[in-house]
Order: C-alpha cells, then sequence, then structure tokens
C-alpha cells in the first residue's frame, strides 16, 4: 500500500471519529422522562389501551397500581412479585427499582402482558 | 351446549391470539435486557468503521495465522476419556429423566435450563478458553465408542463391519440442517419449553447420531454431520487450546481457524448460525413482537386464511427465522461475488469457502451478545435445578432454595459486554479475511482490493448486530 492510499484512509478514520462525536453531542442524552406513579386499567382481562410502557431510573421507586375488573394475580417479572387481585379491586406495586432490565407486569392466568417497565441505570 | 362450546372455543382462539408470543424468547427469562443507549451504539459502530480503516491501512503483508505452529503442553491420560464420556452420559441420561419425569413446567424442570442455557449458550463460551470441551464428553459419542469397545471385546478382535464412505458431497449439510431444526424448536416453536418434548426431541437426535455413526463410523459421522459436536467445534478454532490425539496442544489464538477444510455445507452451517441468532435478537424486540409488530401481522395474515392461531404465530416466526438466515447468506455472497471481480477472478462457490473461517468470529460475538445475559441470569438457575431437577420438592445438594441475583450484573455491564464482543469479533473476522486474502491473490494490491469487500461485509454484520440490540429493534 502507498503511503497515499494508507494516508487517505487514516483521514477516513479522523472524519468517522469527529462525525460519531458531533451526532453524538447533538442528539443529547437519552429520553430521562419517568413514569412516576403509574395506573393500568383493565377491562375484560385486557390493558386499556394496549400494553403500557413505563420507566424508572434505577433508585428511584417503582410505583405502579393495577386496577382490574377481572380476578387473577398479577406477576410483576424480574422482582417476582406475585399479588392477587379481586373482580373490581386495585393492587398497588411499591418498590424500589433496584434491577435494571426490562420486565413484564402480566395478567397470571390469562396470560396477559400489561405494562412493560423498563429500569434503566 | 353447542353455543357454550362455541364460547369456549371462541374464548381459547382470542386466547391464543394474543399469548404473549414474544412477551420473552423463552418462559425461562424473567428480565430482558435494556437495548444499548444511542450514545453507545453510535461510539460502538465508529470505533467499528475507524478499526476497519486502521487495519486496511496497517495490516501485515505476509500471513501470520495460516501456518501458525501448534506445540504440545501435555499429554492426557485414557481413563481421563473414559471418564469424560461417562459423565458426558450421565449428564444426557440426567436431562432427559428430568424431561420426562419431572415438573412439567419449564422454570421447575432442568431440563429446559439445561438444555437452553447450559448446553447450548455454555459451551460456546467455555469453549473460547478451553477449546473443544464438547468432544470428550459427547454422550452419543461416548455411547457409540462403548459399544465399539464392547464389540471388540465380545468377538475378541473381530472386525467390526467395514463403515460405509461418507459422501463427500453430503459435508456439513446435515449439521446445518440440525442447527436449524433447533434454532426452530428454540424460536418458533410453540412448546418449545415443554420439558417431556425436549428430553423426547433429545432422546431422537442422540438416536439419529448413533444411527448415523453405525453406518458411517463414529469420527467421520461425528466431524460433519453431527450438528452440535459441528457448532462446537467450529467455535473451539477461535481457542489457543487445541486437544487431540490424547493431547494438549497450544497455538496463537484464532490459528485454528484457517485450517477449517470448508467441506460442502460449511457456508450454509455459518450463515444458519449468525441468522439464528440474529433472528433471536429480533424476535425479543417490539419491532417484531410489538402491537403492531411484523409477527402480529404476519400472523394475522394466516389467521384469515384459516390457520389457528398458534399455528399462525409458528408460521410467522418460522418465516422470520427463515428471512435473517436468507438475509445473513446474500450478505455473504454480495461480499463474496464482489470479491470475483478482483484478480483472475475465482469462482464464487471457491471464494465462498476460502473464506468463510472469517465469519466464526462474528458467529460466537453474535453468540455472547445476544445470550451473555441469559448465560448469567438464567445460568444461575442451574444451583436450584440440580438440587431440585424434577421440581418436585427434593433437595439433593442443599442448594434448592437458591434464587437469582439480577443485580449480578447491571444493565451497563451488560452493554459493554455486548458492544465489546460484536467489535471484537469484527476485528478478528477482519484478520482472518486479512490473512486469507495474502493466500488466494498472489498479487498484495489484489488482496487490498478483495478486502474491501470482505470489510464491507464484516461492517454489514456487525452493523447488523449493534442495531438488533438498538432500541430501534427493540
Amino acid at each position: 500500500m502507498s503511503g497515499r492510499q494508507r494516508a487517505v484512509l487514516l483521514a477516513l478514520a479522523v472524519v468517522v471519529v469527529v462525525v460519531a462525536f458531533v451526532v453524538i453531542r447533538s442528539t443529547g442524552g437519552d429520553d430521562d422522562e419517568t413514569s412516576g406513579a403509574a395506573t393500568v386499567e383493565v377491562r375484560d382481562a385486557k390493558p386499556v389501551g394496549g400494553v403500557k410502557d413505563l420507566r424508572w431510573k434505577k433508585g428511584q421507586t417503582i410505583d405502579l397500581t393495577v386496577r382490574s375488573d377481572t380476578a387473577d394475580e398479577v406477576h410483576f417479572h424480574g422482582y417476582d412479585v406475585h399479588k392477587d387481585v379481586a373482580a373490581g379491586g386495585s393492587v398497588r406495586f411499591r418498590m424500589p427499582a433496584t434491577i435494571t432490565g426490562r420486565f413484564i407486569v402480566e395478567l397470571e392466568e390469562h396470560e396477559e402482558e400489561l405494562a412493560n417497565v423498563e429500569v434503566t441505570p | 351446549m353447542k353455543r357454550r362450546l362455541a364460547y369456549g372455543v371462541a374464548t381459547a382462539l382470542a386466547l391464543a391470539a394474543v399469548l404473549p408470543a414474544g412477551a420473552a424468547a423463552h418462559g425461562l427469562v424473567g428480565k430482558q435486557d435494556l437495548p444499548i443507549p444511542r450514545w453507545l451504539f453510535a461510539w460502538a459502530a465508529a470505533v467499528v468503521l475507524v478499526v476497519s480503516f486502521v487495519a486496511l491501512a496497517t495490516l501485515w503483508p505476509r500471513p501470520r495465522l495460516e501456518n501458525a505452529r501448534e506445540r504440545r503442553a501435555l499429554r492426557v491420560a485414557a481413563a481421563l476419556e473414559v471418564l469424560c464420556g461417562v459423565l458426558g452420559v450421565a449428564a444426557f441420561a440426567a436431562v432427559v429423566w428430568a424431561g420426562l419425569a419431572g415438573a412439567q413446567t419449564p422454570t421447575d424442570n432442568l431440563a429446559p435450563t439445561a438444555i437452553y442455557v447450559v448446553f447450548w449458550v455454555g459451551i460456546p463460551f467455555l469453549t473460547l478458553f478451553l477449546g473443544d470441551v464438547f468432544a470428550p464428553f459427547n454422550p452419543w459419542r461416548a455411547i457409540a465408542r462403548g459399544a465399539s469397545w464392547v464389540f471388540a471385546r465380545a468377538t475378541r478382535g473381530g472386525e467390526p463391519p467395514k463403515p460405509l464412505a461418507y459422501p463427500e458431497w453430503l459435508g456439513r449439510w446435515p449439521a446445518a440442517l440440525g442447527i436449524l431444526l433447533f434454532a426452530w424448536v428454540e424460536l418458533a416453536y410453540v412448546d418449545r419449553d415443554d420439558p417431556s418434548q425436549l428430553a423426547t426431541m433429545a432422546l431422537v437426535y442422540a438416536a439419529i447420531q448413533l444411527v448415523g455413526m453405525a453406518l458411517y463410523g463414529i469420527e467421520p459421522w461425528t466431524r460433519r454431520a453431527d450438528a452440535f459436536a459441528n457448532y462446537f467445534s467450529l467455535f473451539s478454532r477461535l481457542s489457543p487450546l487445541h486437544w487431540r490425539d490424547r493431547a494438549l496442544y497450544l497455538r496463537p489464538p484464532l490459528a485454528g481457524a484457517p485450517r477449517l477444510n470448508a467441506v460442502p455445507g460449511t457456508v450454509a452451517l455459518l450463515c444458519v448460525m449468525i441468522g439464528t441468532v440474529s433472528f433471536d435478537g429480533l424476535s425479543q424486540g417490539s419491532l417484531w413482537t410489538g402491537t403492531d409488530g411484523i409477527a402480529r401481522e404476519l400472523q394475522q395474515r394466516f389467521i384469515n386464511v384459516g390457520f389457528s392461531a398458534e399455528t399462525a404465530l409458528e408460521i410467522a416466526f418460522t418465516i422470520g427465522l427463515l428471512c435473517m438466515v436468507a438475509l445473513v447468506s446474500g450478505l455473504y455472497w454480495l461480499g463474496v461475488s464482489g470479491m470475483r471481480s478482483v484478480g483472475r477472478g475465482h469462482p464464487a462457490v471457491w471464494l465462498a469457502r476460502r473464506f468463510v473461517h472469517s465469519l466464526i468470529p462474528i458467529a460466537l460475538a453474535y453468540v455472547v451478545a445476544h445470550y451473555f445475559s441469559l448465560l448469567i441470569y438464567q445460568g444461575q438457575a442451574m444451583g436450584s435445578l440440580i438440587s431440585d431437577p424434577l421440581g418436585e420438592g427434593s433437595d439433593l445438594f442443599g442448594t434448592a432454595g437458591a434464587t437469582i441475583d439480577y443485580n449480578l450484573v447491571g444493565a451497563n455491564g451488560i452493554w459493554y459486554v455486548q458492544v465489546f464482543a460484536l467489535v471484537v469479533g469484527h476485528i478478528c473476522g477482519l484478520t482472518l479475511a486479512h490473512d486469507r486474502a495474502l493466500t488466494v491473490y498472489e498479487r498484495p494490491r489484489d488482496a487490498m482490493r478483495s478486502q474491501y469487500w470482505m470489510l464491507a461485509v464484516m461492517v454489514g454484520f456487525t452493523c447488523l448486530g449493534l442495531w438488533l440490540l438498538s432500541a430501534a429493534a427493540q
């Protein structure tokens, strides 16, 4: 390989780094919004308005209430908390967000996904 | 009565239609990975490009890995081989027994976690560091060797029937098909986690291997047609440890890959390996399984044609799986066709085989990136499962109460491992392809030009891998 070719390739590499840096700076951080206290409404064993995406940051408190017209068990995966809900009743999950990842909150017996919880670092 | 039945069927159908299909690729997993954040995605992609350009500009001008020497480090006693074989058969028997006799809840039974996590994901990780550790434990091979030893004893050294010659054209095609079928069961089949079905399939697989070995000889069959032996053995070529002829040899990392004899089916096997893992990544994301995801769309179409919701979902996932394998194969063939235009124009099939070993590190990088967290988290479940393999409340080793610590590695740790694996896999793939190009092309200039194409292929694979981990797909 000639010295010129080599110089061109290395220059390309520098260009990539600069572009990446600019792109990263301009897009800023990821979405920092979190869900605070959230409620999922269950009608006919289905979440009203579809599966909710909820987010909390590690160290915050997860606060999720499930109101259901169907009696079942609500399972918060990963944190592995199970709570029974009566027909027309509600259950509240209030716990510190200690584990990062994506977790599913499920109406256990109906195998119905209610919410998709993200805990970010 | 009729109306009630109709109502029941309708409810069942409605339920099946909304099964959390991709809620998790396995019913085994309680936690999924967070998509890698945008900044990390951008940095990783930039590093990949920079590394590639710098590599092109500075890589060595004479092949280095092609003829690397091995040196013997130690001998292995024959008794150790026998012991490994016995342990392998015992482990196989335990998993099958648990699957058939134990509780049929996937997370309570040893079989699903042992097969999908320890066997399928754990062994490739081990192999990278320790060499082909599966070979000595390979249960069906051990059974076959035991049987042939007993035969020789019983007939006092009588000649066993001569095996048939393994057809050259068949090559690694049976292995490619085997891995594709396994991936289909893991990713598309509705009862993928059913312990007794898994155990039955394991028995059927072992039986097929025994028949194959009986017909074509133990070693020829294992070397070419045993899907798992081939799968693990490909990864072991990256390892600095090489076990052969009852001895351990040391070699530079990656040096085993250029020695790969790329018989027919080898390209297919690697494309299947990369394509199926890609689909696993895709099928966990909302792009595929979300409310408006592709899978739902496809499923609805097949329901409209008259399939049951369950079958329609299986068909949708089968299509996705095959499409990803086709995409990966297409990408590789694109690079190969590009290379054909360089220098004297070698035939495409020949080139595809000559360069296919450079896909091994990419395949392993995909495995690490996609399954590291599965191994780290679900692997811990083995703690309680070995004490209670049947899920019936026994406590053989006093560890039945062990739980999974999801904080063993945090989201940041997982992200860095994923991105690191893809970038290192990319560099290793480039290195191997570059080294091979120097022997394929007589003029260094042609070697260099051919590698623009391989570079494009590798960048394609690595970016696909990164994209599958990113928020865009997840």
